[in-house]
């Protein structure tokens, strides 16, 4: 671990990765720190305009490919690349912690409030790039045919989306299958989920239909949805939290 | 050190590198340049020098290459492994081949090659799947030695693979202090159907010698391992497109790797359209090292020429 300025560089493998301090834990807080996860594709720059209220410390971590961190050598990104680099996060801010993701970032944190649960007295969730992935199960009917040139092609069509700090490989993560029992052992495990309406970067517009795991997830008792906007639900993440 | 000779391993002919975006690949070829191809993909840990034994046999009417997947013997190294990547790496092999192809795989790489053969069924001719069949249906391989995680809950195993990806930067190289016999040793456990000779040959291919020791060529990083949704069960369901046929070889002799149990190998092989079916008698999982003449006869047998 090493700081300059304001960002942590840690180390996933041979994967550096940035964690970005938004701002320092008060010394009265009841709060842990939060850990913010950004969207498929983003960084975590992309919370700098939608810092919450929050004195325990707010810091952002760039998953692999993303913002200051580095693009994996070879490409092979996946969800659960990105959950470990979320967990050697956590473990950077002292093994305690909220969080809080959009997207992608979301459903890692649904994984790492399952994982840790000791350790994580709430996670919220908001919709954003790359919460569904390919959806919840291969169809075996007409199994996928990727060609090479398919597969180039995606790439290419993705980075257009992107800055230009990120890996185009990176779209490969949303495109696994996250299996409804899969997702429900995580959320099962999870101390408290929340679920928040509408993204912090204000995306509602662009999403499709929720997945059919968070849909699941919220009918489990120890999850809750919040509607209204993202300070809402932040307010209420600090509730479950201290 | 001298390299280790072996009577019946015959070293490749030619070598080449491919690139595929930042991770260079090594192919090894054997006879005629001119003759039709068939590529060979090895297993997880193995490389591509093991086919020494089958890959002169099929050479007396084929062009053979064999491919170090990335991580493995003199192929370059990723940050991160992945199965999809494997696959790519064949079709991207198969582009620089440049026509139509046999592929024939061992165990992950037979899989691998199956997979390869969906993505890209113009460039591929027949296939030869030897043992790579996936893993059983629920915990996988029971690995001896390794700790049992069957009883455990799908958070607990998340947990104690967060747990090992906290340590992966410890995993980045081999460690200082091993000779050569030390390697043939560990090898040797994990291998006991290995005539000692072959084994020998098989591991200095496998490792390289530097100033503090004998390293193996294999990346550390994956052992550390993944995590994921996947199921076995998945995996055979995805070939029902395959248009290639394909041969399907197990040994006779029940190993650490395989062969599954018939009736989960005769229900996954129930999704090839195109199957025949082949056992190499006195052989364990590792076909083309235990039994290369019989392995290389019934694949000759086989393919067309």
């Amino acid at each position: 671990m090493s700081h300059t300025g304001n960002t942590t560089r840690l180390q996933h493998g041979r994967v550096g990765l940035a964690l970005q301090t938004f701002s320092l834990r008060r010394e009265d807080s009841s709060l842990p720190p939060l850990l913010l996860l950004h969207a498929l594709g983003a960084g975590s720059d992309a919370w700098r305009h939608a810092l919450p209220a929050w004195d325990g410390g707010i810091h952002g971590l760039d998953f692999a490919g993303h913002g200051a961190s580095d693009w994996i050598l070879g490409g092979g990104y996946y969800a659960e690349h990105f959950l470990a680099d979320a967990d050697i996060a956590l473990a950077a801010l002292g093994d305690r912690a909220a969080v809080a993701g959009a997207g992608i970032g979301a459903y890692v944190a649904l994984l790492l409030a399952g994982s840790r649960p000791e350790r994580i007295p709430a996670a919220l969730l908001f919709p954003g790039a790359g919460l569904a992935g390919a959806g919840s199960m291969p169809d075996f009917d007409a199994p996928e045919m990727v060609s090479l040139e398919a597969w180039e092609a995606r790439i290419a069509a993705d980075a257009a989306d992107y800055p230009s700090s990120t890996d185009p490989r990176v779209s490969g993560a949303g495109r696994d299958f996250r299996p409804d029992d899969y997702v429900a052992a995580f959320a099962q495990s999870a101390t408290c989920l929340l679920f928040g309406e509408i993204g912090p970067a204000g995306d509602v517009g662009k999403r499709g239909p929720m997945p059919s795991w968070w849909m699941n997830s919220l009918r489990d008792a120890r999850s809750e949805a919040v509607s209204g906007p993202a300070a809402t639900a932040f307010a209420r993440l600090a509730e479950r939290a201290r | 050190m001298i390299a280790p000779s072996h009577p019946d391993a015959v070293a490749p002919e030619r070598q080449h590198w491919i690139d595929c975006r930042d991770v260079r690949l090594r192919v090894h070829e054997w006879g005629d340049p001119a003759a039709m191809p068939v590529l060979l993909s090895h297993g997880f840990i193995d490389h591509a020098r093991g086919f020494d034994r089958l890959a002169p046999r099929l050479a007396e009417h084929f062009r053979v290459i064999a491919l170090d997947s990335r991580g493995h013997g003199d192929s370059g190294w990723g940050d991160s492994y992945m199965w999809s990547l494997d696959v790519m790496d064949v079709v991207r092999v198969l582009h620089w081949i440049g026509r139509p192809t046999h592929l024939v795989g061992h165990s992950k790489g037979g899989g691998q090659v199956t997979d390869a053969a969906v993505a890209a069924p113009e460039r591929v001719r027949q296939v030869v799947n030897l043992d790579g069949f996936g893993p059983p249906d629920d915990e996988g391989f029971a690995r001896p030695g390794a700790p049992d995680t069957s009883k455990l809950s799908l958070a607990e195993r998340g947990a104690m693979y967060l747990d090992r990806r906290r340590e992966a930067d410890r995993r980045l190289a081999w460690p200082a202090g091993r000779s050569f016999e030390d390697l043939v040793a560990r090898r040797g456990q994990q291998n006991p159907g290995l005539e000692k000779s072959w084994l020998r040959y098989f591991v200095y291919h496998a490792a390289r010698e530097d100033v503090d020791g004998w390293r193996w060529k294999a990346d550390p990083q994956m052992i550390v391992g993944g995590f994921g949704p996947f199921k076995p069960k998945w995996i055979a369901p995805g070939w029902k497109p395959l248009r290639a046929p394909m041969l399907a070889l197990i040994g006779s002799k029940l190993d650490v790797w395989g062969p599954l149990p018939e009736p989960v190998l005769s229900e996954r092989l129930g999704h090839v359209r195109d199957v025949t079916r082949g056992t190499v008698e006195g052989s364990g999982h590792f076909l083309h090292m235990e039994q290369p003449a019989e392995t290389a006869r019934l694949i000759l047998e086989f393919l067309d020429r």
